[in-house]
């Protein structure tokens, strides 16, 4: 059985800012909200500078007694709330068998960094326990649960920076093989001091601005924030009469077995993940490709040659860009904000700019978008790979 | 229909399916005072004292990795080589991992160095072996699986869920087989939590199992056949979860509960423990091995497979005196959590 699966609701948290319209607004603007780091002391560290989500500080509770959720809770909760809002579906989602599909690599961790420091300062007696109760990372999902009155079923993927794409990926499958009609979908993630000095001590943080593709590119930027997608069976949308934001067509998933930071060079398994999520779709015109496009040397130049590998001589004329230089590296949040703004330049006909590129590196000859511009976009790739070799693509189209 | 070919258990009962099977018929007991950490906890658990990883695998890649990963490692060996496949190294190869607490010692080491020597202290190759898909990655690199390779992430029921994931994966065509791992170690801060919170027979370990559609199979036999596998979350009513996946697994078994030999349960709540009570016979590992979160249930996995196989199941993890038909062809495992969230696998005779 293969239905249809659209996305009926959008829900967006990054650092410029909360919800689709003041996001979108600022991509096609070209304005970077990556700053100072302030919610941890980042002088001490080679780069300085993230994308914070500033303008969210907690969301409303009405069920959920736990007074100490971490801010990836939080998130998470406010972030799906928008996007059942969006669908439309927010005062009847109790009643509809829903699955849930999340991806992060941190969940609570700001929570378990600060009872780590407690048990250091204190001993092992004195920590809080209730502040490891929404540290493990399927508590943010059980807490949506229990917030929204949701019934059905979740799973939390863990898959480093493509937690996000694998995530609305399966989702898609599911409803698509007729296991649900319905899912709330997407990837989060904060920003912890653990991560920072992690990707630090692997020189994988830029000291100046995050390029992807430039020639002087050297290092990403990490950002926070949440993104959550509808997703539903057309049908069953259609019943609903909503709105309809586009519709995934493809999805493709494939490991490169090869190091556990570092990408294959040759991009070849990225590009049969490329090649799965296309074929997926019927192999359609792609009109515009969100990249992963972190900003080191390694993934860039990898993921050029996966385009160009699954894509072939055309890949060269498809405007290509990749959002991170304004928002950061949302690690198990990024393909899920990705494939909402791949969404929303389908919607607005026009392509996001990858700001902060300025010289074209012959090793990434790819149609980089440096200004936003009015085009025909209909269908979309979004790449997202992660650490330890995880590559997943997904095809997002205009719906008709 | 999908077929289970292929098992590891890597268990401080024993490592390998004849230690682990040999050692629970005979009520091996493998708990002891920990070691791992300072005796002033003075608790008891189940520890791996030590996997000699060269054992399985001669990889010097993998000598630092974090003890979750080399139990891991170490686990699917044992079922890959158990279902005698050869052909990992490829796209057609899909690998699922659960996991509850993931590599928490890494994690706790590179953060206590961050917090007490500074930046400048901190090692990188900690970091990435701390990340929650490193056992994963280091499957994937160690044994050349190229198709999708996922880690869930969860409580008890994780191992389970990654059971029906990768059955999906092969029942709508996107691999041709699958390798489902947990694997868990035992760290101080984790263990100090659960023990503070009345948890006080911890464990760890690993537990892989080979799957493929019957259609391709060849030598061996199988170890019996996934029917009915279904997961379900209700945080106010956990009971209610529980039913609900009994029940659809059940149906996408096509059988009734009358037809269920054996249940293996996890869960120590009571509501869950009544529901099936004196209504079929069951039984738990954790008495003998501890509880490995995630783990346990993919221990029940493997420990049903081999019931299966051998026509009996061991008194030693019997947690009733019900009496057990002659002829087990449907063995159910079940997982609950406190929180509402319940998985059902259930295994049948190949016949």
């Amino acid at each position: 059985m293969n239905r249809r699966v659209v996305v009926t609701g959008i829900g967006i948290i990054t650092a410029h800012g909360i919800g689709k319209e003041s996001n979108w607004t600022k991509i096609i603007s070209g304005i970077s909200s990556i700053r100072k780091i302030t919610s941890f002391d980042s002088s001490k560290y080679r780069g300085k500078h993230g994308g914070e989500a500033k303008e969210f500080s907690t969301t409303f509770l009405h069920n959920l007694r736990n007074k100490r959720l971490d801010r990836a809770s939080h998130l998470l909760i406010h972030t799906a709330r928008e996007a059942l809002s969006d669908a439309c579906i927010i005062d009847g989602v109790k009643n509809i068998p829903i699955l849930l599909s999340l991806g992060t690599t941190l969940g609570g961790m700001l929570s378990g960094e600060i009872f780590h420091r407690e048990v250091i300062k204190k001993g092992l007696n004195k920590a809080r326990l209730s502040l490891v109760s929404d540290y493990y990372a399927h508590c943010q999902a059980i807490n949506l649960f229990q917030e929204l009155e949701l019934r059905g079923d979740f799973l939390v993927f863990s898959n480093a920076c493509a937690s996000g794409t694998n995530a609305v990926g399966h989702a898609f499958n599911s409803i698509r093989y007729g296991k649900y009609d319905m899912a709330i979908c997407g990837g989060y993630d904060t920003i912890s001091e653990f991560t920072f000095a992690g990707f630090n001590s692997l020189m994988a943080i830029t000291t100046s601005l995050c390029r992807p593709f430039d020639k002087r590119r050297d290092g990403l930027i990490l950002g926070e924030g949440a993104g959550i997608l509808i997703l539903e069976e057309l049908e069953h949308a259609l019943k609903r009469t909503t709105q309809i934001c586009g519709e995934i067509v493809g999805y493709g998933e494939s490991s490169d077995a090869y190091h556990i930071t570092s990408p294959e060079p040759s991009g070849r398994m990225a590009s049969i993940a490329i090649k799965k999520a296309w074929s997926d779709a019927g192999n359609p015109v792609i009109d515009y490709i969100n990249a992963h496009g972190t900003g080191t040397k390694y993934n860039d130049i990898m993921e050029t040659n996966a385009i160009k590998t699954a894509i072939g001589d055309s890949a060269r004329e498809i405007p290509v860009s990749s959002t991170k230089p304004m928002i950061g590296h949302l690690l198990g949040g990024a393909g899920a904000v990705e494939a909402i703004i791949s969404l929303l330049s389908i919607n607005y006909k026009t392509l996001p700019p990858n700001i902060n590129y300025d010289t074209p590196d012959p090793e990434c000859a790819l149609n980089i978008v440096t200004k936003a511009e009015r085009h025909d976009i209909r269908t979309v790739l979004s790449n997202s790979f992660g650490f330890g070799g995880s590559n997943a693509s997904i095809i997002i189209r205009e719906y008709s | 229909m999908i077929a289970l070919t292929g098992i590891g258990p890597v268990t401080p009962i024993g490592i390998g399916k004849d230690d682990f099977w040999n050692n629970i018929v005979t009520r091996y007991s493998c708990m002891s005072k920990v070691t791992r950490f300072p005796l002033s906890h003075g608790l008891y658990c189940g520890e791996i004292s030590k996997v000699d990883l060269d054992e399985y695998i001669q990889d010097n890649r993998f000598r630092r990795a974090a003890d979750i990963s080399k139990y891991a490692l170490a686990a699917t060996f044992l079922a890959i080589d158990d279902a005698h496949s050869e052909k990992v190294a490829n796209e057609d190869t899909a690998l699922v991992l659960g996991i509850t607490n993931g590599p928490l010692t890494y994690t706790q080491v590179f953060h206590s160095a961050l917090i007490r020597e500074g930046v400048d202290a901190i090692s990188p190759s900690l970091f990435s072996e701390s990340v929650l898909n490193a056992p994963a990655s280091n499957i994937s690199i160690c044994f050349g699986i190229r198709g999708p390779v996922q880690t869930l992430v969860g409580g008890s029921t994780t191992a389970l869920k990654a059971m029906i994931l990768a059955c999906q994966m092969l029942s709508t065509g996107i691999v041709d087989k699958a390798i489902v791992v947990s694997s868990e170690e035992l760290n101080e801060l984790s263990f100090f939590c659960y023990s503070r919170l009345g948890n006080t027979i911890l464990s760890e370990g690993s537990g892989a199992v080979f799957i493929e559609k019957t259609s391709g199979l060849k030598e061996p036999s199988p170890y019996c056949h996934l029917l009915g596998m279904a997961s379900h979350c209700n945080p106010s009513n956990p009971k209610d979860a529980f039913s609900s996946a009994v029940q659809q697994s059940l149906e996408m078994a096509d059988l009734e509960l009358k037809d269920i030999d054996f249940i293996m349960v996890d869960s120590s709540l009571p509501a869950v423990r009544k529901q099936y009570q004196n209504i079929i016979p069951s039984g738990c590992i954790i008495p003998l091995a501890g509880n490995a979160f995630s783990v346990t249930p993919m221990w029940h996995i493997i420990l049903s497979s081999l019931s299966i196989k051998y026509g009996t199941i061991p008194t030693s993890i019997r947690t009733d005196t019900m009496k057990i038909s002659d002829n087990i062809r449907h063995i159910m495992i079940c997982s609950v959590e406190e929180k509402g969230v319940a998985a059902v696998v259930i295994l049948s005779k190949c016949l």
